[in-house]
């Protein structure tokens, strides 16, 4: 159970870490798309059929660290 | 207007990230922005003003100091939208923008709202100020 937990964890750290300094839009919480610039990830969200609105941000590097601003 | 907002979970770190309408001349964009109490102005990464269709260098040129060092960026006024609530925004953008996260500083967005931080529960709470119209 706990090894299954662990996996789980690694799993979705991964996912994270592949998205560094993507583009991504969010619907409900959830990723519904990704890529690596702004008008790209645009093209694809408006492809897209969902019926929630999306929310876009660009996903911090590891190497900037804690925010102190 | 109240609205609530979870904080958002970025591997084992959690930021008051909210979700902002920008209404610009070619085009509108939901984006979710950092709100920081201690930022001055409102400064956000240019390709949103690209995408937006807002050149951004016509804007006001300012010169915003970090911790690391001193950015030029210029400064908009934008229609944004929270919930229903539609309003004027200042919001610079910088091409020298280190950071990933758009920022929402206190010139003027804070003027429009109250602004409760729950550290605790991660949660952040927007509420209109209302009756003042202050910009």
């Amino acid at each position: 159970m706990k090894k299954q937990k662990s996996l789980a964890k690694e799993r979705k750290n991964r996912n994270v870490k592949k998205l560094e300094g993507e583009w991504v839009a969010f619907a409900n919480g959830k990723i519904v798309a990704h890529e690596g610039t702004l008008k790209k990830l645009m093209k694809k969200v408006k492809r897209w059929k969902g019926n929630q609105k999306t929310s876009i941000m660009l996903m911090p590097k590891r190497i900037e660290g804690n925010y102190i601003i | 207007m109240k609205r609530e907002f979870s904080y958002f979970k970025r591997g084992n770190q959690y930021f008051p990230l909210i979700d902002v309408e920008l209404i610009g001349p070619k085009d509108s964009l939901v984006v979710k922005a950092l709100i920081d109490s201690g930022a001055s102005f409102s400064l956000f990464r240019p390709e949103i003003a690209n995408y937006l269709g807002i050149p951004v260098n016509i804007g006001r040129k300012l010169y915003f100091q970090g911790i690391k060092g001193k950015i030029v960026g210029y400064l908009h006024q934008i229609t944004m939208r929270l919930d229903h609530k539609k309003f004027d925004c200042y919001i610079a953008f910088s091409k020298e923008l280190d950071a990933s996260f758009n920022i929402l500083g206190r010139n003027n967005f804070f003027l429009l709202f109250l602004i409760t931080f729950n550290e605790k529960n991660q949660r952040i709470l927007i509420e209109e100020n209302e009756g003042d119209n202050k910009k």
